[in-house]
């Protein structure tokens, strides 16, 4: 018993020797690592709340509240003695506060998403200016704001989906392939009636009694989209249990069990270990052709496909083109590297050079 | 293969083209049956028609000049796109209600009598040479003009009337909006071959128009031969014979690529005073694109569409500029914003006055003064529009005394307090006394989100919580017809003599499946509403008009948005049109059909400016002529 | 072998009756279908186009501002839609199997009426008697009519009906004027008579709506997929065969690069910048062959010409994602088997590289791609919605998505049924392949 976890551990200890050793996808896990996490905290870099105020004696931390879940993040104008209606404006305090012994500090991209032409300063189509890096949209929002709030529920639709995608995709198609026999028929014919769903239009009848939803959509995606894996797992569940060791294995009365998880599976893991960026790349682009089509997430929740919408429907409005694009191509390319790392570390195979 | 072979072929071809040519001819020389006397319509009908009672339009210089220009040249071929190829090419019937099939319906067929283009009364013959109407001003005669032939040279007759009237009460044709209109009359009666007298069942001022002017007719020889949904199964792209100037070849329809019209040379009254300089282009044809918001307008920078409508101002103002298009800075394009009488429609806010909050009336103020369109006109729409005051924006009946909603915060604010929304809760959303916070969600399609998302933060900023929810436009309407909503987008065209009754009848309020969206009622309204449908003096009826226009205004069911009174057109300057362009109360492409033409000159010019690069000259872009003519009239 | 393609061919068929009783079910229970549509139509008239934007009236109709329906019109056209009937049947309709009531016609029975004369057309009337709650359709001669039937269409009961003129005079009831009937034509019409039926938007049998789209998804797709099948695979073994050199990581780059751009948006940029409306004249702006009326005139080599000018831009656009997929994947596959012992052991018999490569290892490593094929074929049907879109093409995709919306059901089911039996099809297909690629699968 002791022996195996030891033995694992110096496997996984292996793998992630031989991923760091491959600078690429190592520098590009490091980079998208670094950038999620940070992105977890966007409020406190781009936001047009404060991040320490302090007034009349008392300090507040405007922007914190919406990194704590469970704080209202509502401050109002009064409250700093400001004559505006609703929320607090904190740039325009900044600029009035100048000889006051009020003072605050602005986080270093002072933008939300949100904010459009009913506040003062903005206006629409700006292009990319000092105050405005990315320009503004069609209604006036900041673009470089709403693209990396967007980076971050991007990259979390596409991993979550994934992740539940191949929980449930490899281990039916696995299932299939190894099991056979009726087993394999029924989900065959489960798959073949499921996949001929039409997902878009799945997608915009629950949108229609629902108001679709992070949840929601990933619900609707997961529902469909693990089949395509069952393809690639239940063929290579065939191909590795027709192998001489399998059948060794079976004649030395091994458990069913230990034969999947044991010989088979980590075997078949790496065609399917390729698709992982693959398929976080699909999730992604799920999300972006969603709501380029309008049946995303609601407005005005910051998207890339929304944006690549306005631009390519004002195509002269550059910035609005090239951000969404750019942002997209940078990190699909990263996590494209990630998974070609990826695989090669948890390749168990030496791949022998010819001569 | 020897050269009688070829010459085999081509007769063979030539043959079958024939027979395959659109319909079996006949020719019948102009004027009327002899053996039709003159009392029922036949020759010398003209010399006692004024005294058996009927009356016709006899041109004056004032308004000739509104059926196109004199110095018209026909020939040309123009070019246009559609962004969906018809589902049908028939005038009426499922799935015919489109603009497209009613573009098919004015070019090709016709009806009885024409709006006026100057006073839009049903007064100009078309098929129709002269009419009576009974003093009760519910029967109405109509005597068909004998010259009038279809394309296939019979004789157009009362019988036709007849007959295109069963064929649209039909109810197998699935267009009940037909049996609506047409079933306000009993059955039309042939009197004799030219002439055909119809009942109203009511007294109602709309009725001689909808009859007159709203009924294209068709042959009962093709009629009589389909029921309703043989109608729809048969003439679906095909044509029955037409009387019309245009005329649509089944060869002609490519089907979900593109159509053509193309222009009689054999058309009855081709030279008939009203359409002597009208009718221009010897072919018009659409080429379809489907959502596609760019390749249109880079088809027609490029040269391939001939004309187009410019619909969003950022296009206008951003992109149709001297420094980003050549073809306009040289004046080989040209740029126009074309003014005329076209109804705004009404758009804005429309509020469920059944539920929360919207059932007070002083949320529904509050809204009013907080939907900041003047922002939203300068910041987004680069001030192209103008503030809507009035159900009847646009129109005779529009009520220039209606309360205005501007932008007021403090308005709001005080309206806010009346319905008891006075303090906040600690997300900033107003609460009233119970604690139920002033939040709703409203429908919209996704493509409208931009006009939402600012009009949403600025209601945040004073304490609403408007939430949006994504639909699809038919989903959206269903919730409508339910009345499954809160607050929507309101956009609706309107008609020059608006029909009121479908919008504001109290008993629509309670029924679901209707127009009354709002659950609008007012006793004062029902009354004024069948006055004014039986009253036929227009006056009367615009004082009435007003009085509802007033009414709606101060129950204030709809937030008024904003409204526009022209058309953006840019075009290549090769055309010639009439001083006023586009016709007074039509106001868009139609006009274009109708009164403009290709003129040789301007095309060589173009072509020659075009070649050596050359400039010319570029005009004003505003075309103000049925304003000021309005001013001058009035 | 025979025996088990046969086995395949019948499990289909249960597969094919869940797929689409799945969805048509779901299609009949989603809210907002073509019958709110139709009323949506007539009774909005017309809205501005551009919503608040003051709008162009580039849609809707001309009655200024829409109609008021009566009741009476809406249940005309469920009736038309065949909502008045329960899903089973409407499925069972559908399908073929049941009758599908065609040309209604209203029917009104006054107090004490017990025949009525109904016009039904081209001069021909029909004769319907009411014997207790049934009625009865004689036509001319007096025979009993085999073209028409006739029933009851209302919402009380058949007691009622009976009773009728008994219970009107004692007052229970009253707000019932008349008693409302329907007289119709039936047949037997469904997919199992080969009749998919009638488009809604476009009001043409659903087959010939599906024809000419048909060519072009195979054309765009199948080169599409030619393509990118010719450069993969030789690529992705290239790439094994040089596994971590130069040109391996290069090609990578490039491969994931072109991957990362979504193929629709990069053709929306291509048709800007060569579609010579602003920019560059090098392509045609969108279509897939010019203008019917110049087409016709072409020769053939013209066309040929033609054809391939307007199908670059888009294939670019198709295929650019695909490339990183496949090549990814052949190349994985090829390393994955020359790891293996057998091909070690043909090494050490002293093989020509050559053999043991071509013959032993790619034979074996196309298996992947090969189970994939089923899969990637249903796809190239299904067309790219996006790609359409942008480029003007009437193909699949778009005919599939805009008939989604517009809730085209007629088109939506016909879609699928199409769709699906590609797909079963395609993966028998591909199983198949599977087998004639590796000797060690056997089926039963």
């Amino acid at each position: 018993m002791t022996q195996q976890i030891i033995k694992s551990e110096s496997i996984n200890h292996k793998r992630w020797r031989k991923f760091k050793s491959l600078k690429r996808g190592y520098y590009s896990f490091i980079l998208i690592i670094t950038l999620y996490i940070l992105s977890l905290f966007l409020p406190l870099f781009i936001n047009s709340k404060a991040l320490v105020v302090q007034y009349e004696g008392d300090y507040y931390f405007p922007a914190f509240s919406e990194v704590i879940p469970w704080v209202s993040t509502y401050y109002d104008g009064n409250m700093f003695g400001q004559d505006i209606p609703g929320a607090a404006n904190f740039r325009q305090l900044q600029k009035s506060w100048d000889d006051s012994d009020n003072w605050l500090i602005m986080p270093i991209y002072p933008f939300n998403t949100f904010e459009d032409i009913t506040n003062n300063e903005n206006r629409m189509y700006e292009p990319p200016s000092t105050t405005h890096w990315l320009g503004t949209d069609n209604t006036g929002r900041d673009v470089l704001a709403r693209m990396c709030y967007a980076f971050n529920i991007s990259i979390s639709f596409a991993f979550v989906l994934t992740v539940l995608n191949f929980i449930i995709g490899i281990s039916i198609g696995g299932a299939m392939g190894y099991f056979g026999g009726k087993f394999d028929l029924f989900f065959q014919r489960f798959i073949e009636i499921w996949s001929s769903l039409p997902l878009l239009f799945v997608v915009i009848i629950i949108s229609s009694i629902i108001q679709p939803s992070f949840a929601l959509l990933i619900f609707i995606y997961t529902m469909v989209n693990w089949i395509f894996l069952t393809y690639y797992m239940r063929a290579e569940f065939y191909r590795e249990k027709s192998k001489d060791y399998v059948s060794a294995a079976i004649s030395m009365g091994q458990s069913d069990t230990k034969i999947i998880f044991k010989h088979i599976l980590p075997n078949s893991l790496i065609p399917v270990i390729t698709y992982f960026p693959f398929s976080m790349v699909g999730g992604i682009l799920v999300l972006v052709s969603l709501d380029f089509l309008g049946f995303g997430l609601p407005p005005p929740t910051p998207s890339w496909g929304q944006i690549l919408y306005v631009g390519l429907s004002n195509i002269t409005k550059w910035w609005m083109v090239f951000s969404p694009i750019m942002a997209q191509f940078f990190t699909l390319l990263c996590i494209v590297f990630i998974g070609e790392g990826l695989r090669e570390a948890f390749d168990p195979k030496i791949y022998s050079r010819l001569r | 293969m020897s050269k009688c072979t070829i010459y085999l072929i081509t007769s063979i071809l030539l043959i079958f083209s024939f027979l395959s040519a659109e319909f079996d001819y006949v020719t019948i020389p102009p004027g009327a049956d002899p053996a039709v006397s003159a009392e029922d319509g036949g020759n010398g009908f003209e010399k006692i028609a004024a005294s058996l009672g009927y009356q016709t339009h006899l041109f004056t210089d004032e308004d000739i000049k509104f059926f196109g220009d004199e110095k018209a040249v026909k020939g040309g071929r123009l070019h246009d796109f559609a962004s969906r190829f018809p589902a049908t090419m028939r005038l009426f019937g499922k799935e015919a209600n489109y603009l497209e099939n009613y573009w098919i319906e004015i070019l090709c067929y016709e009806p009885l009598l024409e709006l006026h283009p100057l006073t839009y009364e049903p007064n100009i013959p078309r098929l129709a040479s002269h009419w009576k109407i009974s003093d009760d001003k519910k029967k109405f005669w109509f005597r068909i003009n004998p010259d009038a032939r279809w394309a296939d040279g019979r004789r157009v007759t009362a019988d036709d009337v007849v007959a295109t009237w069963f064929l649209r009460m039909d109810e197998t044709i699935l267009d009940p909006s037909q049996q609506v209109s047409f079933g306000k009359f009993e059955e039309p009666l042939a009197e004799s071959m030219y002439i055909v007298s119809v009942v109203a069942k009511d007294t109602e001022w709309r009725n001689f128009q909808i009859f007159a002017s709203g009924m294209s007719i068709l042959p009962a020889y093709y009629v009589d031969q389909v029921d309703g949904s043989e109608y729809l199964e048969k003439y679906q792209f095909s044509m029955m014979p037409n009387s019309g100037p245009y005329i649509l070849k089944n060869k002609d329809i490519i089907n979900q690529e593109s159509y053509k019209l193309t222009r009689r040379d054999d058309f009855w009254a081709k030279d008939h005073i009203q359409n002597r300089y009208r009718f221009n282009f010897d072919a018009i044809s659409w080429f379809v694109i489907k959502d596609n918001a760019t390749l249109p307008f880079e088809k027609f920078k490029k040269g391939e569409f001939d004309y187009f409508e410019v619909s969003r101002s950022a296009r206008w103002v951003e992109d149709c500029v001297p420094e980003k298009m050549d073809a306009i800075d040289k004046g080989w394009m040209k740029k126009h914003r074309i003014f005329s009488d076209k109804p705004s429609g009404t758009s804005g806010y429309g509020f469920n006055m059944r539920k929360f909050p919207f059932n007070d009336k002083n949320i529904r103020y509050a809204f009013g003064y907080l939907y900041d369109r003047e922002e939203m006109n300068e910041k987004m729409y680069y001030n192209e529009y103008e503030m809507m005051h009035s159900w009847f924006s646009g129109t005779m009946y529009e009520n220039f005394d209606n309360p205005k909603f501007l932008f007021n915060a403090d308005s709001a604010i005080y309206y806010f307090k009346l319905a008891g929304f006075e303090k906040k809760n600690k997300d900033g959303i107003l609460i009233n006394k119970q604690g139920t916070p002033l939040r709703f969600n409203i429908n919209i399609q996704k493509t409208h989100a931009y006009m939402v998302t600012p009009v949403q933060n600025k209601l945040r900023q004073y304490g609403v919580d408007m939430q949006i929810v994504n639909m699809d436009g038919t989903t959206e309407w269903k919730n409508r017809q339910e009345r499954n909503f809160t607050i929507y987008m309101h956009n609706f065209t309107g008609g020059v003599h608006p029909s009121i009754e479908q919008w504001f009848r109290s008993d629509l309020a309670d029924m679901n499946d209707n127009n009354n969206f709002f659950g609008f009622k007012s006793d004062r309204v029902d009354n004024l509403i069948k006055v004014y449908n039986s009253e036929f003096d227009l006056d009367e009826r615009i004082k009435i008009g007003k009085e509802i226009d007033y009414i709606v205004c101060e129950t204030h069911p709809v937030a008024f948005g904003i409204k526009r009174l022209y058309r953006r057109f840019l075009y290549w300057d090769k055309f010639g049109y009439p001083e006023y362009m586009i016709d007074r109360f039509v106001g868009n492409r139609e006009s274009i059909f109708f009164l403009w033409w290709f003129d040789p000159e301007k095309e060589a010019r173009l072509e020659t400016a075009m070649n050596n690069d050359t400039s010319l000259p570029v005009g004003d872009v505003d075309i103000k002529f049925w304003p000021n003519w309005n001013k001058i009239n009035n | 072998m025979f025996n088990y393609v046969i086995r395949r061919l019948l499990l289909m068929i249960p597969t094919f009756l869940g797929a689409t009783l799945l969805v048509f079910v779901i299609l009949q229970m989603a809210p907002g279908g073509p019958l709110e549509k139709t009323i949506m139509q007539i009774q909005m008239g017309s809205t501005n186009g551009g919503g608040g934007e003051g709008g162009a009236t580039s849609s809707g109709s001309t009655s200024g501002a829409g109609t008021l329906l009566p009741k009476r019109a809406i249940k005309e056209l469920e009736r038309f839609y065949g909502f008045d009937k329960p899903v089973w049947q409407r499925y069972l309709i559908w399908l073929g199997v049941w009758e599908r009531e065609i040309k209604h016609r209203n029917l009104t029975f006054k107090s004490g009426e017990t025949e009525v004369k109904k016009n039904m057309g081209k001069r021909r009337y029909a004769y319907v008697k009411k014997n207790g709650a049934k009625l009865e359709v004689y036509d001319k001669e007096g025979n009993i009519s085999t073209l028409w039937t006739a029933r009851f269409d209302m919402d009380i009961s058949d007691a009622e009906i009976i009773n009728f003129e008994e219970l009107k005079s004692s007052g229970k009831l009253q707000d019932i004027p008349k008693l409302e009937a329907t007289i119709f034509e039936t047949e037997y019409s469904g997919i199992l008579t080969g009749n998919l039926g009638k488009s809604y938007t476009y009001q043409q049998p659903v087959i010939e709506v599906m024809k000419p789209r048909f060519k072009v998804s195979i054309l765009l797709g199948l080169t599409g997929l030619l393509i990118s099948y010719l450069v993969c695979i030789p690529l992705g073994i290239k790439k094994a065969l040089n596994h971590g050199s130069k040109f391996d990581l290069l090609s990578s780059a490039i491969i994931f690069m072109a991957y990362s751009i979504p193929g629709w948006a990069f053709g929306g940029v291509l048709l800007v910048l060569f579609g010579g409306g602003s920019f560059w004249d090098v392509f045609p702006l969108g279509g897939l062959h010019s203008p019917q009326e110049i087409w016709v005139n072409l020769s053939f080599f013209e066309k040929i010409f033609d054809q391939i000018h307007h199908a670059i831009l888009p294939i670019i656009a198709w295929t650019i994602g695909s490339f990183a997929v496949l090549t990814v994947l052949m190349k994985n596959s090829l390393l994955d088997t020359m790891s293996q012992d057998y091909i070690r052991t043909a090494f050490a018999k002293g093989l020509s590289e050559k053999r043991v490569i071509w013959v032993h290892a790619v034979r074996n490593s196309v298996i992947p791609i090969a189970s994939g094929i089923g899969h990637i074929i249903a796809t190239i049907i299904a067309g790219s919605y996006f790609i359409e879109m942008i480029f003007n093409i009437n193909g699949f995709g778009k005919m599939g998505f805009q008939a989604i919306l517009d809730r085209d059901y007629p088109i939506t089911m016909g879609f699928l049924v199409i769709a699906v039996i590609i797909r079963l099809i395609a993966n028998l297909l591909s199983d198949l392949a599977l087998a004639a690629v590796d000797p060690r699968i056997r089926f039963k």
